[in-house]
């Protein structure tokens, strides 16, 4: 047990076998940090009645959720909540969808990788948070500017990954396809892009969690609903306690998508096991 | 065995010369000489850069060479053929894919049919020995049993001709002679004409009906020795003094200082 809990969750070779042994390890590494937010949570509490501070400056742990069971049951989180969901998700797909097909063009086709890598990666140095307020002006305070913003920030790092993973396919296998006589489309659907999964799926991971940040950014620049926009109106009126209920709802959203993302990658590139894992770009 | 019949392999006055990155030319093949006959076992020896795989990925058809004529049954090597199984010096699966998708990987490029190859495939698997692991992922397999199925992957397209790369250079010593016993083994059943790529004079001997001797780089065919052992051999083939007066020959011509040493067993 102790071998397997180390590393949190573990990938085996066998999936049957391996997954109970593998869930009950992680149960069993998560004490420590469990038993860590409580203690977190109580000193919070008692600092902030002992100091008695007022809710506006940090309010207690009791007090925020108080608020995140009003904001949920008055329903006022739920529809500010699937706007913003909606931008992430939707700014995801859109934003990997360009980005492979670049990614695709740049590292298999030669000219237009001299053509417009220069200026792809010129673009990438650039922050995509000072171009934001743009967006709102070409697509307006709706839910598309957000979604364009989350794209735009979702799209670097699996282009990056894209490129880096079907370059650093084995020479031995591309050595193999060559003395079948298998073609370009061939190499590149049997042997490049199955290849480079595992580097494209670590890209997929930073992009989903940047895809948040966009969203919540892109709602901060001007945006009619949304988490973002109702911490800004939060901020406003200094109902802190609510604000941090939002950043619950937030942060549950990321850690959430981020699993599910970790977690089909982890069955689609079965055969990597954790320790090869390559985080690159971002 | 080895009896000439007719050549499947002919390389005239081949010569490869590469161009460096700073942009010098090294000359890797010069002047090479041979012939192949059906359904004989020829193995390549010689010091570490004279140039065996340069040899090899010509008569693949994956390097173009410089100068000189090489023909397979007649018609000049252009680019890779159908006529031409490859077995490298790793087994390069595909770990995505599992034992027998990678045995059926040249079905699916040369678009063969489905429904005979792979039931070929089928039967190559369980001739490695491999028949209850069709399901098992390349990661699940040790190295002489992935090597097995890259020799099975070669098989499949039925070519008359296998390239072997060092295959068993990876492998340790007891795999390494069980692999040289399943090889004849498979050789005898299903007379191929291979050319086979190593480092091990004991092997080669073991394994060929001649064994062409490389001279350091640029390399060229230096020796030819026939290998007249009796079929079938074996591991008792090893200690008969014959096997040890080729071997021994042959060490002869390969020599010293070339850094062989410990793999010239």
């Amino acid at each position: 047990m102790v071998f397997y809990s180390r590393t949190g969750l573990t990938v085996l070779c066998n999936k049957a076998g391996g997954f109970s042994v593998s869930r009950l390890a992680v149960h069993k590494d998560k004490i420590p940090s469990i038993i860590f937010l409580f203690v977190a949570l109580i000193s919070w509490e008692g600092l902030v009645r002992f100091l008695d501070l007022p809710p506006f400056l940090l309010p207690g742990p009791i007090n925020v959720l108080r608020e995140l069971y009003f904001g949920l049951a008055g329903g006022v989180f739920l529809v500010h909540t699937w706007v913003t969901f909606q931008e992430i998700i939707a700014g995801f797909v859109l934003g990997v969808g360009i980005g492979f097909i670049l990614g695709v063009l740049i590292s298999e086709i030669r000219i237009v990788e001299q053509t417009i890598y220069p200026y792809v990666v010129a673009l990438q140095a650039l922050p995509k948070m000072a171009i934001a307020p743009l967006f709102v002006i070409w697509f307006g305070f709706g839910i598309t500017s957000k979604i364009v913003i989350t794209a735009l920030v979702a799209l670097f790092p699996v282009l990056v990954n894209v490129i880096v993973g079907l370059q650093t396919v084995d020479a031995k296998q591309l050595d193999l396809m060559n003395a079948l006589n298998g073609s370009k489309w061939q190499t590149f659907r049997m042997c490049k892009l199955p290849s480079a999964l595992p580097i494209i799926f670590a890209g997929l991971e930073i992009a989903i969690v940047l895809a948040v940040i966009g969203a919540i950014v892109g709602e901060f620049v001007g945006a009619e609903a949304g988490l973002g926009y109702l911490i800004l109106l939060l901020n406003f009126k200094l109902q802190i306690a609510t604000v941090f209920a939002v950043l619950i709802i937030l942060s549950l959203i990321g850690v959430l998508l981020h699993y599910l993302v970790r977690l089909s990658g982890k069955k689609i590139v079965f055969w990597v096991g954790e320790e090869k894992r390559v985080v690159i770009g971002g | 065995m080895g009896e000439p019949g007719r050549p499947i392999i002919q390389v005239e006055g081949l010569e490869k010369t590469y161009l460096t990155r700073t942009g010098e030319r090294v000359k890797a093949l010069s002047d090479v000489n041979f012939e192949i006959y059906d359904s004989e076992f020829v193995s390549v020896v010689g010091p570490s850069g004279c140039g065996k795989s340069t040899l090899l990925r010509i008569l693949l058809g994956i390097l173009p060479k410089s100068k000189g004529t090489v023909l397979l049954d007649g018609s000049p090597i252009e680019g890779p053929s159908n006529n031409i199984g490859v077995v490298f010096q790793e087994p390069v699966l595909f770990p995505w894919l599992n034992v027998f998708q990678n045995a059926c990987l040249p079905i699916r490029v040369k678009k063969l049919d489905r429904a005979l190859y792979e039931e070929r495939s089928r039967a190559l698997l369980a001739m490695v020995g491999l028949r209850d692991f069709s399901n098992k992922y390349p990661f699940e397999l040790s190295g002489g049993m992935q090597q097995r199925v890259s020799i099975a992957r070669a098989l499949v397209p039925d070519p008359p001709v296998l390239l072997m790369d060092e295959p068993f250079g990876a492998l340790d010593a007891l795999t390494r002679e069980y692999m040289n016993l399943e090889l004849i083994r498979i050789w005898e059943e299903s007379r191929k004409t291979i050319l086979f790529i190593t480092h091990s004079i004991s092997e080669a001997v073991l394994l060929s009906d001649r064994v062409f001797i490389l001279s350091p780089r640029p390399g060229s065919i230096r020796e030819i020795v026939k290998v007249d052992l009796p079929r079938r051999r074996s591991l008792e083939t090893i200690s008969t003094s014959e096997f040890g007066q080729i071997a021994k020959f042959i060490r002869g011509f390969l020599g010293q200082g070339d850094g062989e040493g410990t793999a010239v067993l």
